[in-house]
């Protein structure tokens, strides 16, 4: 190929690429037309010079001002919170990995499905993006789940009764299999891998290679027996560890990794959680940090960050040495009172962090996306009146997450690291 | 009737700045096309490459008298855009989005998104300088003394860094990892 086919080569690619990025048309006016006001506005006379110091200096004064009020009023607000509110930092939806530590094992809210009635014209390798498809559950008719690979094109979709949906689905990080009714497992193409449901296993997460669950069991009458087992796709239940009768919870199982992070709610206050770091292999404990008082924590997939929500910011800390990394202060509101935000998902990569700051009846519902190493916001997004979080979830490379909307039109998108929003068709 | 002297005067100056700015409105409004394209491709955001033109053209205006009197309009425009987005790009706050405007301000995937998504990651990895190579070379089919003066080289370099972009880029479309 010449080096004119080339450059031309290329410059159908950029076409390609940049041509539906270009803004709506008519944006030469749009421009123009908010120009010219400030064309002649921009102009200072030389006389106008110490006008404009004095208009400068005024408002900073005045900003000043509004600053200082505006900073007592929160302090007040803050300790108005802090006696009305105790306990009513809202916790976001846990997206593939839970997101509240001290989760208190229960039993399923009904008997699950015997079996689920499945199909699937999905074909495509993993990894894939799958979400449900609300709009699918008209009458009787069963919930269907979209499948994309990566670059958002749609390769098929996964349909299931409505009965088995309302038993609960789970979804492998990779998109491979869904866990239905905490009991049925199937990969995405239809099969059924295993009955893994034991009355005994209540809310077992993911683990990060998609083909392991993790949790710990239960019996009828203690729901905190302490054991931690992994269960391959297969259903072959294999304990890791045996820590005692606590309030445990499981943040993060990571076979790539060996490494498993639990938390235990039984410290001497109710927000003091305990932290276990375990080699998942073994059931070694590498690290125990006790008492980080949190309200909420979310782990990479890994295990190898937590993200503890504290009273005043989030902290990241290293589970290797308990070490605090970062600390992350984003403030939200909640019916009129300031809200500090909390940690909701890390990307996989570890570098992206998503941060709620809105709770029920708040008048905003900030979001951050942060890059938490420099504190940066990657991405601001403020609502007004959804108290609703959207389904985010990390793909199983990069910083990028697939989010969801929760209302109608039930929109997906990627979100990529550095805050670029694709709508996906 | 009581003539107000300092009134006439001030009359005069709005007139001479209207005239000034029609004037610059009418050479700029040319160029405003090419700058959202060079915006966009260096933003790949149509909301930000809007703005960063908008803020292009208020700094042009500021800055026109140290324009060379005589020399062309665009290349001096162009670089002022690209300045623009570099600052852009460097602020933390770039990317702030409201829900309800999402649907204006999301790039609508096509049905098989894969070249042009590849190609804008690819971009999105590059140095700054590079990146505005490429979309001056390749999206806006700039000739090599303009993308000298819009980079601020000699003819020579930009010709050396359009070589060394199209290599990095082609590695990074090649291998989407590397240059991560």
């Amino acid at each position: 190929m010449s080096n004119e086919d080339s450059e031309n080569m290329l410059r159908r690619r950029f076409h390609d690429a940049l041509d539906p990025a270009l803004p709506a048309a008519g944006v030469e006016g749009r421009v123009l037309q908010r120009l010219r006001p400030r064309l002649v506005r921009s102009t200072p006379a030389p006389n106008a010079r110490w006008q404009q110091l004095r208009t400068t200096l005024g408002g900073a004064l005045a900003a000043l001002v509004v600053i200082l009020v505006i900073g007592g009023s929160l302090g007040v607000a803050l300790a108005l919170r802090s006696h009305t509110h105790p306990t009513t930092v809202p916790k976001p939806s846990p997206p593939t990995t839970p997101a509240t530590p001290p989760i208190k094992p229960s039993s399923p809210p009904w008997t699950p499905p015997a079996t689920a009635q499945v199909s699937s014209t999905i074909t495509a390798t993993t990894p894939l993006l799958v979400t449900w498809d609300p709009t699918s559950e008209v009458g009787s008719a069963p919930s269907r789940y979209i499948a994309r690979d990566y670059q958002g094109r749609v390769v098929g979709t996964f349909t299931l009764d409505q009965n088995s949906q309302a038993a609960g689905v789970s979804i492998a990080p990779d998109g491979s299999k869904l866990l239905i009714g905490g009991r049925l497992l199937y990969d995405i193409y239809g099969h059924r891998l295993a009955d893994i449901y034991a009355d005994d296993l209540p809310e077992p997460i993911w683990a990060d290679d998609s083909s392991h669950l993790c949790g710990f069991i239960a019996t009828a009458n203690d729901s905190s027996t302490g054991v931690l087992v992994e269960v391959s796709a297969s259903g072959e239940v294999r304990t890791v560890a045996r820590l005692g009768q606590r309030g445990w919870g499981i943040i993060a199982c990571s076979p790539d990794a060996d490494r498993a992070v639990v938390s235990d709610s039984t410290g001497p206050t109710v927000q003091e959680i305990n932290w276990v770091v375990l080699r998942l292999s073994t059931g070694q404990v590498i690290a125990t940090y006790p008492g980080w008082s949190a309200s909420g924590a979310v782990s990479t997939h890994d295990g190898r960050l937590l993200a503890v929500d504290e009273a005043n910011g989030i902290s990241i800390r290293d589970m290797a040495t308990g070490r605090q990394l970062a600390w992350v202060v984003r403030w939200g509101s909640q019916a009129g009172y300031p809200l500090i935000g909390a940690a909701v998902v890390f990307s996989w990569d570890g570098k992206r962090l998503l941060i709620d700051g809105g709770g029920a009846g708040g008048a905003t519902h900030p979001r951050w996306l942060v890059a938490w190493a420099t504190n940066t916001n990657v991405m601001t997004n403020v609502t007004a009146g959804s108290t609703e979080l959207e389904s985010v979830v990390p793909l199983t490379s990069g910083p990028t997450f697939l989010v969801e909307e929760p209302v109608s039109p039930y929109r997906a998108y990627l979100l990529e690291g550095d805050g670029v929003l694709h709508l996906l068709p | 009737m009581t003539s107000i002297p300092g009134r006439k005067g001030t009359v005069h100056a709005a007139t001479s700045d209207d005239d000034e700015a029609d004037e610059f409105e009418t050479e700029l409004r040319p160029l405003v096309g090419e700058a959202v394209r060079l915006a966009t491709g260096m933003l790949l955001s149509a909301v930000e490459a809007e703005d960063a033109v908008q803020e292009a053209c208020l700094r042009a205006w500021r800055r026109r008298t140290n324009r060379r009197p005589g020399s062309p309009l665009r290349p001096w425009f162009l670089a002022i855009v690209a300045n623009e987005c570099r600052e852009l790009r460097q602020s933390p706050w770039r990317s702030v989005l409201r829900l309800s405007d999402l649907s204006a301000m999301t790039t609508v995937l096509p049905a098989d998104p894969g070249p042009g998504l590849d190609l804008r990651r690819a971009l999105r990895r590059l140095p700054y300088r590079m990146r505005l190579v490429l979309v001056l070379r390749y999206y806006m089919d700039q000739p090599y003394d303009t993308i000298a003066s819009v980079s601020g080289c000699s003819v020579n370099a930009a010709k050396a860094l359009v070589y060394r972009a199209t290599s990095r880029l082609e590695k990074a479309l090649r291998d989407p990892e590397a240059t991560q």
